[in-house]
């Protein structure tokens, strides 16, 4: 099981990319985190996110516009992980 | 700066439903007018029934979908809230409604007092909306060029229906003639200030959205609204100080305005990164293809020195260009907002532990069937080829052109109230259980 869990909705069309975050949030299990590809600021994500528990962080991207990482509240190696990822430098 | 939207911002269905609903019913009634009247009523600009037929466009299919595209468009993409949108929603419609049919049954019945009624009604409506939706945008902390330049299109709304109701008042009386040197100064803030603006401006935003394109580049967001609001003040002014040079100067640089953005737009669409068949691009790239004609058409005939048939430029930007556009976003509006209330409805069941009450939402693409969205594009181009043949030959073209137009809207309405009658029977499903 890997911890990262890599989702491109950058060529689908609304409502599919928050649709299939969220879905995708959903089934993260402890210790994971998503990484969400798009080529835009999401729409309704962050507030979608937040009801649900789930931390998030956007930056810019290097092969989309965009990238969210996402995991659950609370979920400290999930967090950790991210955290790591943002400081490394790409990717 | 994200357009940060939690479910509840958005206001109910009913609000931009009614509107968007109600435009092709006038589109519909501008089409029974003309077929009332045959073929003579396109033989002059001034003909009273003309400009019935022209409002009920620009007011009854035009202003009415955009303002309730707007009360949708600003809270999703702009995050503002506004105040009991039921209430707003129906002060400002149901004057639009009722201003828009007097004006145009003044010119058709010749009733002098309806000016007058016409003239309360729009201008209540229009300042009503224009301040409370003016007040928000300012207020709104997205810093995106849509903002800007809604308010820009809401400031030249507000100088169109001022300079309309001043001419409608040289319908009224005998006192003082209508002020005809002031027609093509309304009739310019109408189309370029107000319709081609707003259009532009949530263009921005839902064309990379819906049709999965890159941005518009940044210079073009930055300085275009702006270059055409100059622009366009320059040419109100060249009212007062009327220099010939400076009048055909201007209209080069708006025609340049209307090249830029269409071919812009279509560059966008034609490099768009996925290519399933849709539907609202057909719309888009056909609302471009006719500004695209309707600048060369214009160019070769003042080269030329032709006299165009009067009424070619106005087919070619209402029909073909604004209700083009405006007949293609409704396609992704309204499913949007019933994907959008049913799932918050099914979110409301499953927070409740009821998970197993929820309905199924379809796929935004199957809420208006492809297929009937196809048919209504295509009788829709079909009209308006015919629509602009008609106003250069009349006896041949009118009534074809008419009966596809009416085709056309109402199909447009079937397939609306369609979508609006599935979203109410989900509704009262979901209502049942909770
Ligand atoms: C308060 C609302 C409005 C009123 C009272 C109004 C009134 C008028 C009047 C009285 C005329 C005829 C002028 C004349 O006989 O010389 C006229 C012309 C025209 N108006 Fe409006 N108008 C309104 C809103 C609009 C809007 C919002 C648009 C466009 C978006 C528009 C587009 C036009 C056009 C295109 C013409 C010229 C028609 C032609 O030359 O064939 N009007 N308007």
């Amino acid at each position: 099981m890997t911890a990262e869990v890599l989702l491109d909705v950058s060529d689908l069309e609304p409502p599919e990319p928050l649709v299939q975050t969220l879905e995708a949030a959903e089934q993260l299990t402890p210790g994971q985190y998503l990484r969400m590809l798009h080529r835009r600021d999401p729409c309704m994500l962050f507030g979608n996110l937040d009801e649900r528990g789930f931390s998030y962080q956007q930056r810019e991207g290097t092969s989309t516009a965009v990238e969210v990482f996402i995991w659950r509240q609370g979920d400290a190696e999930a967090e950790s992980r991210v955290r790591q990822v943002l400081s490394d430098g790409r990717p | 700066m994200h357009a940060n939207l939690s479910l509840q911002q958005a206001p109910p269905f009913s609000v931009p439903a009614r509107f968007l609903v109600s435009a092709p019913v006038f589109g519909l009634l501008a089409a029974l007018v003309l077929l009332w009247h045959g073929p003579d009523i396109i033989s002059s600009r001034w003909n009273p029934p003309m400009l019935a037929v022209t409002h009920l466009l620009t007011l009854g299919f035009l202003a009415m979908s955009m303002l309730g595209a707007m009360l949708q468009l600003m809270p999703v993409l702009m995050g503002m809230v506004i105040p009991r949108p039921v209430l707003f929603s129906s002060i400002i419609h149901t004057p639009l409604v009722l201003g828009s049919l007097s004006l145009a049954a003044a010119w058709l019945l010749q009733y002098r007092w309806l000016f007058l009624v016409a003239m309360l009604l729009l201008g209540f409506t229009f300042a009503v909306f224009v301040m409370v939706a003016a007040e928000r945008l300012l207020r709104s902390v997205s810093r995106h060029i849509t903002r800007t330049m809604m308010l820009l299109a809401l400031l030249a709304l507000l100088l169109t229906a001022g300079l309309g109701i001043y001419l409608a008042a040289g319908y009224v009386g005998e006192t003082f003639a209508v002020a005809r040197q002031l027609t093509d100064l309304h009739l310019s803030w109408g189309l370029l200030g107000w319709v081609f603006m707003l259009v532009m401006a949530v263009a921005y935003q839902v064309i990379p959205m819906f049709q999965i394109t890159d941005d518009y580049p940044k210079w073009h967001q930055r300085w275009l609204g702006w270059l055409l609001f100059v622009l366009l003040l320059a040419l109100s002014l060249t009212w007062f100080y009327p220099l010939a040079g400076l009048q055909a100067l201007l209209g080069v640089l708006l025609a340049a305005c209307l090249l830029v953005f269409a071919l812009n737009t279509l560059w966008l669409l034609h490099r768009r990164r996925r290519t399933l068949p849709d539907t609202t691009m057909k719309f888009w790239q056909l609302a471009m293809a006719s500004l695209i004609a309707l600048v060369f058409i214009r160019g070769i005939a003042m080269l030329a020195g032709i006299e165009l048939p009067a009424l070619l430029t106005g087919v070619l930007m209402i029909a073909g260009f604004a209700m083009t556009a405006v007949n293609g976003m409704m396609y992704k509006i309204i499913p949007f907002l019933i994907w959008l209330h049913l799932s918050a409805r099914n979110k409301d069941l499953r927070d409740a532990g009821r998970r197993e009450q929820q309905v199924k939402v379809p796929h935004m693409r199957k809420i208006i069937p492809e297929n009937a969205g196809l048919w209504q594009f295509r009788i829709h181009f079909a009209a308006l080829v015919l629509l602009a043949l008609a106003t250069c030959w009349p006896a041949w073209f009118f009534y074809p052109a008419v009966l596809l137009f009416a085709l056309a809207q109402g199909f447009l309405l079937y397939n609306l109230l369609n979508a609006v009658r599935f979203y109410g029977a989900k509704r009262t499903a979901l209502q049942a259980v909770l």
